[in-house]
C-alpha cells in the first residue's frame, strides 16, 4: 500500500533536509485527513483561524494539547470502523486518556514499533521475559496503556514467560527457570520502569538471589517520576540491573499512548532519537514558539502513525531539550533528546480545593 | 476520635473554646484587635510582597472599619443584638486572605471562631499566619486568642463533624462539591450556615468612551483590570473571566485594539505567580471551547489568552482561570440578562454611571448578580457578600417588644 511507505524509510538513516521534506508531505496530508474527519478538531483549527489545506512546516504545523484527549473522544473514523479503543492508566482521581483506533492505526503501530526495536533487539524473535503479570492483557478489547504495552512488545518476541504474579510479587522460580533454559543466548526483557525497579531489581535484592540474564536486551518505558522521587536516575538503575541480572543492555523509551508504535528509543549514548516517520519539537512553556536545540521547553511531538484520531502533532507536559540532530555519536540520525519529566502542576487555586476529594 | 492540627494560638483546645464566653458586639477588644492586625500587615516586610495581604490591612485599619461598623450600626440602632456563638469558618484555597476576613466580621461581631485554613500551603497564609501568631504571643490580645482556633486537617469526615457539632454557626467557602459534602455533615438544631459555592464573574465595558481615552486613562484602567484578574490568578470568584463590550461593532474593535495592548504591558509587571502549567490550561480550555462554541482564539500575548465568543455566553466550566478571557459584544445592558443565574457573582464596569446601572436592575430584574463594582474593586471584600449582610448574619438579635 502506497500511503503506508512512511513505515519502510529507514529507520535512523534519513538525513535532515530529506526527513523534513518527507514528515512535511505526511504531517500536512493527516492535518487535511483529520480536520475533514474529526469535527471538533476542524473546529478547533478554525477557531485558530488555521487553514486545514495549508501546507506546513514541521513548526508551523497545528497541535493538540495532549490533555485534550482526556476530555474528549476524537474519532476520525465511524464508529463501526473502530478497533479497539486505548486508555492511559493515569494516576488515581485522573481521567484518562481515550484514543480510538482503526485496523490500520494499530496495525501501522505494530509495525512501526517493530521497525524500530529490529534495530536494537535484532530481527529474529528472541525468547522473552515480561516483567508484569499475564492479568494486564486479559481484555484485548479495551487495554490499558499498560496492556497494549505489553501486547506491542509482545510481538517481538517468543516463549514468552511473565515475572510477576497477580500480587505483583516476583514469580523467583519462574525467572530461574527462562534463564537457565536460555542461558547464553539472545533474550528480550520488558517491563515498565517503575515496576521493573519495584518487583524486579529491589525484589531480587531483597531476595539475595542472583539470576544471570547475560545476552539479554531490557526494553523499559513509563516515565521516571516515581524513581527521581525516591532519588534513582538513568545510569543507577542501568548499574542496578545489571548487579542483579548480569550483563544486560538497557534501553529505556520515551512513548506514551496517545502516539503509540511511534517511539523514542534511548540509544548507546543514553539519547533519545526520534525515528523516520516521527519527530519532536520544543516550545517556550509560555509563548509555544519552537526553541533552537540545546533549549529546555515543552516537548511537542509528531508522528504519521494516527490516521483515526487527530494524534498526528502533540503539545505533551513535558519539558524536554533536543540535542542535536543527525549527529549523534551512536552513529543514528535524526533529532535526539532528553526528557528531564513533567510540567510541574501549579496547583489549582480552585475553591473547590476546601476539601481534596470527592 | 482524630483532633485537627491547631497552627494558632499555641496550646489552644476545642474544650477551652467552647468554655470561654463570647465578647460584646464591636466591643473594645475587638476594635483594637483590629486596628493592631491591620499595623502589624500594613508594616511587615512579609506581608508587603503581596498586595492581597496589604489590601486586608488597609481594609482593617480604623477608620475604614468605623464606617463600616457605623453603616451598620445606624441601620439597627434600637435592635438588641447579641452574637450567635462558636463559629464554624471552613476557608477557601483559592483566596488566601479570605479566613481573615470571615474571621476578623465574626469577631467584630462578638463570635469566638474555629478557622479551618486550607491545606494548600501558600506564602500569603504563611505570612498572614506569622503575623497573628506574633500579635498572640502579646498578652494585650489574651481575650482575643482564647477565642479562636486556627486549623488544619485533610479530608476527614470525622473531625468536621465533632467541629460542627461544637459550633453555633458554620460558614463554607468553597466549591460546589465541598460545600455539598460539607453540608451533608450535620449541625446542632439550633445552629445556622452560610455558604459561599462556585460563582463566575464578568467584567462589562462601555466600548464607545473608551475610543476617546487618553494613554494615562488608558493605563489606569487596564491596570484596575489586570488587579481583578490577576491578583488571585483569575480563580477567586469575583475574578472576572468574562469581558464584554456594550456597543457597536465598530467601536468595539477600536476598543479592543486599544485596551488588550495596554493590558498585555501591564500583567507582566505584576506577580502574576503564572506557570508553564497555567499556559497549557489555558491551550487546553481554549480548544474544548472552540469544540462546543463559535469561537475565535486570539493569537496574543502568552499571559493574556483571549477566545473571542461569536455569541455572548457564559462557559463557567470551560474555564480554567490563569489569564483567560472570554470576550464578546453586546448591545445593551438587556443582552446580559440571558447570560445570568444565581452563578454570577461580581459584575465590574467601566463607562457607566450608577443611576444608570440602578434604574437598569430594578426594570430588568436581573436573576443573577450579587455585586456591581467599578474594574479594580472587583476583589474588595464588603460586609455584603455573595448577596448576604454578613453583619447580620453573625448576630442574633433579642426582640424586646414591651
Amino acid at each position: 500500500m502506497s500511503d503506508e511507505s512512511f513505515l519502510d524509510w529507514p529507520v535512523y538513516e534519513l538525513e535532515s533536509a530529506d526527513k523534513r521534506r518527507r514528515l512535511e508531505v505526511e504531517l500536512s496530508a493527516l492535518t487535511a485527513q483529520h480536520a475533514a474527519q474529526c469535527e471538533p478538531y476542524g473546529r478547533v483549527l478554525a477557531a485558530h483561524g488555521v487553514s486545514p489545506q495549508a501546507p506546513f512546516a514541521l513548526e508551523t504545523l497545528p497541535w493538540l494539547p495532549v490533555q485534550l484527549f482526556k476530555h474528549r473522544l476524537l474519532s476520525s473514523v465511524p464508529q463501526e470502523q473502530v478497533f479497539k479503543t486505548l486508555t492511559s492508566s493515569g494516576t488515581t482521581g485522573q481521567t484518562p486518556s481515550r484514543i480510538v483506533l482503526d485496523k490500520t492505526t494499530a496495525s501501522r503501530q505494530t509495525t512501526a514499533l517493530a521497525r524500530i526495536m529490529q534495530r536494537f533487539v535484532g530481527r529474529a524473535r528472541l525468547p522473552m521475559l515480561i516483567i508484569d503479570h499475564a492479568g494486564v492483557i486479559k481484555d484485548r478489547k479495551s487495554f490499558s496503556a499498560r496492556g497494549a504495552g505489553i501486547l506491542g512488545l509482545a510481538n517481538l518476541g517468543r516463549e514468552h514467560v511473565y515475572a510477576l504474579r497477580e500480587d505483583m510479587s516476583l514469580d523467583v522460580e519462574a525467572v530461574q527457570a527462562f534463564c537457565q533454559k536460555h542461558a547464553g543466548a539472545p533474550k528480550l526483557l520488558f517491563g515498565f520502569t517503575f515496576m521493573v525497579w519495584q518487583h524486579f531489581v529491589l525484589a531480587l535484592e531483597k531476595s539475595g538471589q542472583q539470576i544471570d540474564l547475560s545476552g539479554a536486551v531490557l526494553i523499559h518505558s513509563g516515565g521516571w517520576k516515581k524513581l527521581l522521587d525516591i532519588a534513582v536516575d538513568n545510569p543507577q538503575f542501568k548499574a542496578r540491573v545489571r548487579q542483579v541480572a548480569g550483563d544486560v543492555r538497557v534501553h529505556n523509551f520515551y512513548g506514551m499512548v496517545e502516539q503509540v508504535g511511534s517511539v523514542f528509543v534511548e540509544c548507546e549514548a543514553g539519547h533519545l532519537h526520534a525515528p523516520a516517520f516521527a519527530d519532536v519539537l520544543v516550545r517556550d512553556p509560555q509563548s509555544f514558539e519552537v526553541l533552537p536545540n540545546g533549549h529546555a521547553g515543552v516537548v511537542q511531538v509528531l508522528s504519521c502513525l494516527p490516521s483515526s484520531y487527530p494524534g498526528h502533532s502533540l503539545l505533551t507536559e513535558d519539558l524536554g531539550t533536543v540535542l542535536g540532530e543527525d549527529d549523534c555519536s551512536c552513529g543514528r540520525r535524526g533529532r535526539y533528546f532528553h526528557i528531564h519529566g513533567r510540567i510541574p502542576r501549579a496547583e489549582v487555586r480552585g475553591c473547590s480545593d476546601t476539601q481534596p476529594g470527592r | 476520635m482524630a483532633d485537627p492540627l491547631v497552627l494558632l494560638p499555641a496550646g489552644a483546645t476545642l474544650e477551652a473554646l467552647q468554655a470561654t464566653p463570647d465578647l460584646p458586639p464591636f466591643g473594645a477588644p475587638q476594635i483594637e484587635f483590629a486596628a493592631a492586625l491591620s499595623r502589624a500587615l500594613t508594616t511587615s516586610t512579609a506581608a508587603r510582597q503581596h498586595p492581597e495581604l496589604m489590601a486586608l490591612g488597609f481594609w482593617l485599619r480604623p477608620a475604614h472599619l468605623k464606617k463600616l461598623i457605623d453603616d451598620q450600626l445606624s441601620s439597627s440602632a434600637d435592635a438588641v443584638q447579641m452574637p450567635r456563638g462558636l463559629c464554624l469558618h471552613i476557608a477557601p484555597g483559592n483566596v488566601d486572605t479570605i479566613f481573615v476576613y470571615s474571621w476578623m466580621l465574626s469577631l467584630l461581631c462578638g463570635n469566638r471562631s474555629i478557622v479551618r485554613i486550607s491545606s494548600r500551603e501558600s506564602e500569603q497564609t504563611h505570612a498572614l499566619l506569622a503575623t497573628l501568631a506574633q500579635l498572640f504571643e502579646d498578652p494585650a490580645w489574651s481575650r482575643i486568642a482564647s477565642r479562636v482556633l486556627f486549623v488544619r486537617y485533610g479530608h476527614d469526615e470525622q473531625i468536621t463533624q465533632k467541629l460542627s457539632a461544637a459550633c453555633d454557626m458554620r460558614i463554607i467557602w468553597g466549591g460546589d462539591n465541598a460545600v455539598q459534602s460539607i453540608r451533608a455533615i450535620p449541625l446542632p438544631p439550633h445552629a445556622t450556615e452560610l455558604c459561599f459555592p462556585d460563582k463566575f464573574s464578568l467584567t462589562v465595558l462601555r466600548a464607545a468612551g473608551l475610543r476617546s481615552m487618553d494613554s494615562a486613562a488608558l493605563n489606569a484602567l487596564a491596570k484596575g483590570l489586570c488587579n481583578d484578574a490577576y491578583t488571585f490568578g483569575q480563580m477567586a470568584c469575583s475574578s472576572p473571566r468574562l469581558l464584554l463590550w456594550l456597543g457597536n461593532e465598530a467601536d468595539t474593535q477600536a476598543a479592543r485594539a486599544l485596551l488588550w495592548p495596554a493590558v498585555e504591558a501591564r500583567v507582566p509587571q505584576m506577580t502574576h505567580g503564572l506557570s508553564a502549567a497555567d499556559a497549557i490550561n489555558k491551550a487546553v480550555y481554549a480548544d474544548l471551547l472552540a469544540m462546543d462554541a463559535d469561537v475565535h482564539i486570539v493569537a496574543g500575548h502568552p499571559l493574556v489568552r483571549r477566545v473571542w465568543l461569536d455569541n455572548p455566553a457564559v462557559h463557567a466550566d470551560l474555564h480554567c482561570g490563569g489569564g483567560l478571557f472570554h470576550e464578546s459584544r453586546i448591545a445593551d445592558l438587556d443582552g446580559l440578562l440571558p447570560l445570568l443565574s444565581r452563578r454570577i457573582q461580581t459584575v465590574s464596569t467601566w463607562g457607566f454611571a450608577r443611576h444608570e446601572l440602578v434604574a437598569w436592575a430594578r426594570q430588568a430584574g436581573p436573576r443573577g448578580i450579587d455585586r456591581v463594582v467599578p474594574i479594580g474593586q472587583a476583589l474588595d471584600f464588603a460586609p455584603v457578600w455573595d448577596g448576604v449582610n454578613l453583619w447580620r448574619a453573625f448576630l442574633r438579635e433579642i426582640d424586646i417588644r414591651c
